[in-house]
């Protein structure tokens, strides 16, 4: 390694910023000494499913603290119009700017690759590598219902 | 200096003081647990498979640097690969769990050097091509483990093997694991969406340059809209790694025979149809079962299942031929037992859900001596519409079930590689490993398989040649 081309990081920190605008502005393309900067970016379209909407509602009665079935009155304090749900916003990206034209992304538990194991019905494990901290919870929560199904060889359903 | 800042140093310290993996490429595995957890965990253990830890936090690290020694002796690069690691508390249920992430931290492209422009390669290959660190504040991968598994509540029960031997038994052996996701690191995967077909801010993966769609004739870069990428993420057993030290490795890795249902008449749905193979009767073979197909007739309204003894008259006709049935009601053996009892050489389940491929005939019994599949739903339609004209005792269907020798396990007839790619889309997996087709059973699989060596290489693994086809060497 040739540690006298190491990089420094600048962390500019633009929350914004847009990927556009952030390719128009490149560093010097001159040296590998050129800093790393770093910038946010929104996330282009469609880079990853939006998470669902929706959810269960649990009423909790504010006198005893138990669970039960709220009122015609107690539902409509409960639910919000559609309109006003809050749709989900994805992180933006973080760019970073290299040496000549280099350009980076800097990647969060969205990208990573999580393995998910699950106890079957007759006691064997299936194992299931998924990209994503959200997809890898939802395949525990469901009991590995959303894992895929197993291509013909590994566990395969009986019925 | 505050408290917080001691820690600080304490971790960075001890980050150091793991040993790095020594081979063609150096691998730092970076402890950044804090004390008495993870890696520093202090409860004793006896030292097991060959791991000569002595308490659970050295096991653990041991384990660790076994599966980047395995890297580090495999890979070349000029660069000190940092993997970033912690254990923490993930997401479990009591039969459930996320054993452990890894991944690049960081992609980049039109680095001085980079083999193709306007392509996202993952910075630790970036580096080595490079031969620098373009960001040695960031470690190049990170990856992180479920600390509580096996506890109660948390896959009870069942715990990560430490030992190097790979004799897990029925834990899970976590150097398999670990060399499974540092591979992803290490660039075994696409940045690219199956789901939506959308490039990492509007440029594709190296991956993507050897994703070859052989329907469209296509790789994954040469397809100009997300559409066509969506479409081929469920091109099941169509979607297939076109690099050239994959191709070149698959006849001595992969073995020699892919299942097929063979239909040779009629001539208008005559074909090789995938299948999905059965746990239970004997194997498919070469040549395989030679005979007519007819469609199993029973009582209303199990029509078709198969799940009860046929009549006579119903026997008569599957007699010797391979009996056509539809999924559903009861358990696959015991159709194929039916099947059996009524004189079919074979037995073809009909899947009754959309998607593809075919899964497999799950279940046990001894007694079934004959071979049976899975085909699709799909293909199940296209079968039965052909034999709906038919005598009593004929189709004029003839069909083989077994083995195409020509054909490799895992890739298709020109020794690509295939990948796996089901409808539906299995987030995640989809695309980025290879298809679960593939025997031996493979490293890069979706799921770890209980039979996995440690090899990453030729002639046991085809995992190394696909990451010398994006830049490796």
């Amino acid at each position: 390694m040739n540690a006298g081309r190491a990089l420094a990081v600048v962390t500019l920190g633009l929350l914004s910023a847009s990927f556009a605008l952030a390719q128009q502005a490149p560093p010097p393309a001159d040296a590998k000494r050129a800093p790393v900067a770093e910038k946010k970016a929104a996330p282009p379209p469609g880079t990853r499913d939006a998470p669902p909407a929706g959810g269960l509602v649990v009423f909790i009665d504010p006198v005893t603290g138990k669970i039960r079935q709220p009122d015609a009155a107690e539902i409509g304090s409960l639910v919000q119009p559609p309109a006003a749900v809050t749709p989900p916003v994805e992180e933006p990206l973080v760019m970073k700017f290299g040496p000549g034209d280099a350009v980076g992304v800097v990647l969060d538990s969205r990208f990573e690759s999580f393995m998910v194991v699950t106890k079957t019905p007759d006691g064997k494990l299936a194992t299931d590598c998924v990209v994503g901290k959200k997809k890898a919870d939802e395949i525990v929560s469901a009991g590995g219902k959303g894992a895929k199904k197993p291509g013909g060889k590994e566990a395969p359903h009986v019925q | 200096m505050s408290s917080k800042g001691r820690l600080a140093l304490l971790l960075v310290v001890s980050a150091f003081l793991c040993p790095p993996a020594f081979g063609a490429a150096t691998i730092v595995i970076q402890n950044n647990d804090a004390a008495g957890v993870g890696f520093n965990d202090p409860a004793p253990r006896a030292t097991v498979g060959g791991n000569p830890g002595t308490t659970l936090g050295q096991q653990r690290l041991n384990a660790f640097q076994a599966a980047a020694s395995k890297w580090g002796a495999t890979l070349t690069s000029g660069v000190t690969i940092v993997i970033r690691a912690q254990w923490t508390a993930l997401t479990c249920t009591a039969t459930s769990a996320v054993l452990g992430s890894a991944g690049a931290t960081e992609i980049f492209r039109d680095f001085p050097g980079a083999p193709v422009a306007a392509h996202w390669y993952p910075k630790v290959l970036a580096n080595k091509i490079f031969d620098a660190d373009f960001d040695p504040a960031t470690p190049d991968i990170n990856a992180n483990f479920n600390v509580n598994l096996g506890q109660a509540g948390c896959l009870t029960g069942v715990f990560f093997y430490l030992g190097l031997d790979n004799n897990h038994g029925a834990d899970i052996d976590l150097v398999t694991v670990l060399t499974h996701e540092f591979a992803h690191g290490l660039g075994f995967q696409t940045f690219t969406s199956g789901s939506t077909g959308a490039q990492l801010a509007g440029f594709p993966s190296i991956w993507d340059d050897f994703l070859l769609d052989t329907t469209a004739g296509k790789t994954w870069t040469q397809m100009t809209t997300p559409a066509e990428r969506v479409t081929s993420a469920l091109n099941s057993r169509n979607l297939a790694w076109s690099g050239a030290n994959v191709t070149a490795a698959v006849p001595a890795v992969l073995a020699a025979g892919t299942p097929f249902l063979t239909v040779t008449a009629p001539a208008s749905v005559a074909g090789a149809y995938d299948v999905g193979t059965a746990s239970f009767g004997p194997p498919l073979a070469s040549p395989g079962v030679f005979a007519e197909v007819m469609p199993v007739v029973d009582t209303a309204p199990n029509t078709g299942l198969a799940c009860i003894a046929l009549s006579a008259l119903n026997a008569a006709a599957v007699s010797g031929k391979i009996a056509l049935v539809d999924r559903g009601t009861c358990t696959f053996a015991e159709k194929v037992k039916v099947a059996q009892n009524a004189g079919a050489v074979g037995a073809v389940v009909a899947e009754i859900v959309a998607g593809s491929p075919p899964g497999g005939l799950g279940g046990v019994d001894p007694t079934i001596t004959i071979p049976s599949v899975r085909i699709t739903l799909a293909d199940g339609i296209t079968l039965k519409g052909a034999l709906a004209t038919r005598s009593r005792l004929h189709s004029g269907m003839s069909a083989n079930l077994g083995l195409n020798l020509v054909i490799r396990t895992g890739a298709d007839a020109f020794n690509r590689a295939l990948m796996y790619a089901p409808d539906p889309f299995q987030s995640g997996s989809s695309v980025s490993h290879w298809d679960t087709l593939a025997f031996p059973n493979q490293l890069m699989e979706p799921a770890i398989n209980g039979d996995l060596t440690h090899e990453v290489s030729p002639p046991h693994d085809l995992t190394f040649p696909l990451l010398k086809d994006i830049g490796w060497n």
